[in-house]
């Protein structure tokens, strides 16, 4: 039988330092080990996150050569991703060199630019929700689409304000569906997702799935 | 909105929000170059965004300052984090098998905070509530007892069944197809009951959310129109 191991030497270092993590949730003599490994974590995930963006700006950088339609768009992605970094590079500078801890241009990005996008898109999603639900009994008229209607307009109904308009039994269902049957719904599903999470872990942590390549 | 106290940089600022919150709403005539636009500007500024907050709030209070002013433990500590941090971003590059080893200790770590958070943040914390919601010496005073039982049991009855409802073992027949058991059937039908209404409450309170943000974008361009003199109605 010839067996490969896929490996060796990665999947030996995720297990034994996932090992010695997941041994100081139960071993307090270990906690400081623990806490080292959770704070060597902690700035991986953060060089992790800067790939994330090299490999996003190699992708539109590549995308913005070819002959594609949408290479426009990733010009402009690049251009603001570019300017909004040097404007931060510039207060950071300004921050930690001269002493001048503001960061008013990059919170003017933020306040300016991403803010009014972020509210926006959540604002476009209500008109989305609307339809959808308004859609949802014209396409599937069974018992969960009828439940899930009534319950949306339930409460819905019972969280609207409106002095003339409210129904006080209103206030009391609304308060009785997401006090109990919601929450027996939801308990079953955070438990499932807990029991999902474990199983992933574990698998990882007994080398079965090797997520870090060959 | 009173254009008067803001200075010219800002009143630049409310103009570009104005014009981005436009470009958003016309999705709503459907998929269109504005919104494309609005959106690859989005995420460029975002990833730009969370770049400086993770550079700025992590490496460089973690990484760099010790590196430069720390005492020689400090000193020896963030060089053991530097290296590993080093080959990580050798995964952006031609040489990214180099980065394998660093990627596996942050796999390692991340699948045992996922299981130890699960453990301890989750699964613990969901079966306590779920047994103290028929645990009648854990009812609370002011109302009455038998609500309370009531309410349990259905509480218990949504989390059981729901989680039936996402059991998918089935028994092996020789020439028939696999299905679940008739009872585990009958169970998650119920299980599907308690999901939907678990369903409509998250859906209702999304949508109440979404709904204040559009009555704040509304609110803000309509401010926005009238401060720069076009008045819709008079009042």
């Amino acid at each position: 039988m010839n067996i490969k191991l896929r490996a060796p030497v990665s999947a030996a270092i995720a297990i034994g330092v996932g090992v010695v993590v997941l041994a100081g949730y139960f071993i307090p003599s270990i906690t400081n080990i623990r806490f080292a490994l959770l704070r060597t974590g902690l700035v991986l995930a953060a060089v992790a996150l800067l790939v994330g963006i090299i490999n996003l700006l190699s992708v539109h950088f590549k995308k913005m050569g070819s002959d594609n339609e949408n290479s426009g768009y990733s010009l402009i992605l690049v251009i603001a991703l570019l300017l909004t970094l040097v404007v931060g590079i510039i207060d950071m500078v300004q921050s930690y060199m001269l002493g001048q801890p503001n960061f008013q241009m990059t919170n003017w990005i933020f306040t300016y630019i991403q803010l009014p996008i972020e509210t926006s898109l959540l604002a476009v999603i209500a008109v989305s929700l609307t339809y959808a639900a308004a859609s949802i009994l014209r396409k599937r008229m069974d018992l969960f689409s009828i439940t899930f209607f009534f319950v949306i307009l339930l409460v819905l109904l019972g969280s609207f304000s409106i002095p003339s308009a409210t129904l006080p039994f209103l206030h009391v269902i609304r308060d009785w569906i997401v006090r109990v049957p919601a929450l027996g719904g939801a308990r079953g599903l955070l438990i499932g997702i807990a029991l999902g999470t474990i199983t992933t872990g574990i698998r990882i942590l007994m080398g079965t799935d090797r997520p870090y390549g060959d | 909105m009173n254009l008067t106290i803001i200075s010219l940089f800002d009143f630049i600022g409310l103009g570009l929000g104005f014009l981005l919150t436009i470009l958003i709403f016309s999705y709503l005539l459907g998929d269109n170059p504005f919104f494309r636009l609005a959106i690859h500007i989005f995420i460029g500024v975002s990833a730009a965004y969370v770049a400086l907050i993770t550079i700025n709030n992590v490496l460089i209070p973690r990484l760099i300052i010790p590196l430069i002013n720390g005492t020689q433990g400090e000193r020896l500590l963030s060089l053991l984090l530097f290296i590993p941090g080093l080959f990580l971003l050798t995964k952006a590059t031609p040489f990214r098998k180099a980065g394998n080893w660093s990627v596996a200790i942050l796999v390692g770590i991340g699948a045992a905070t996922a299981v130890g958070g699960a453990i301890t943040g989750t699964l613990f914390p969901q079966i306590l509530g779920t047994i103290n919601s028929v645990d009648p010496s854990a009812y609370a005073i002011s109302t009455s007892r038998w609500d309370q039982a009531i309410n349990g049991f259905i509480i218990v009855l949504g989390t059981i069944t729901t989680l039936i409802y996402f059991h998918f073992g089935t028994r092996e027949t020789p020439g028939q197809s696999n299905e679940r058991l008739p009872i585990i059937e009958n169970i998650s039908k119920i299980g599907k009951v308690f999901l939907a209404i678990t369903f409509g409450a998250l859906y209702a309170g999304v949508y109440l959310s979404s709904l204040a943000a559009l009555v704040e974008r509304l609110t803000f361009v309509w401010e926005f129109l009238n401060s720069i003199g076009f008045t819709l109605f008079s009042t």
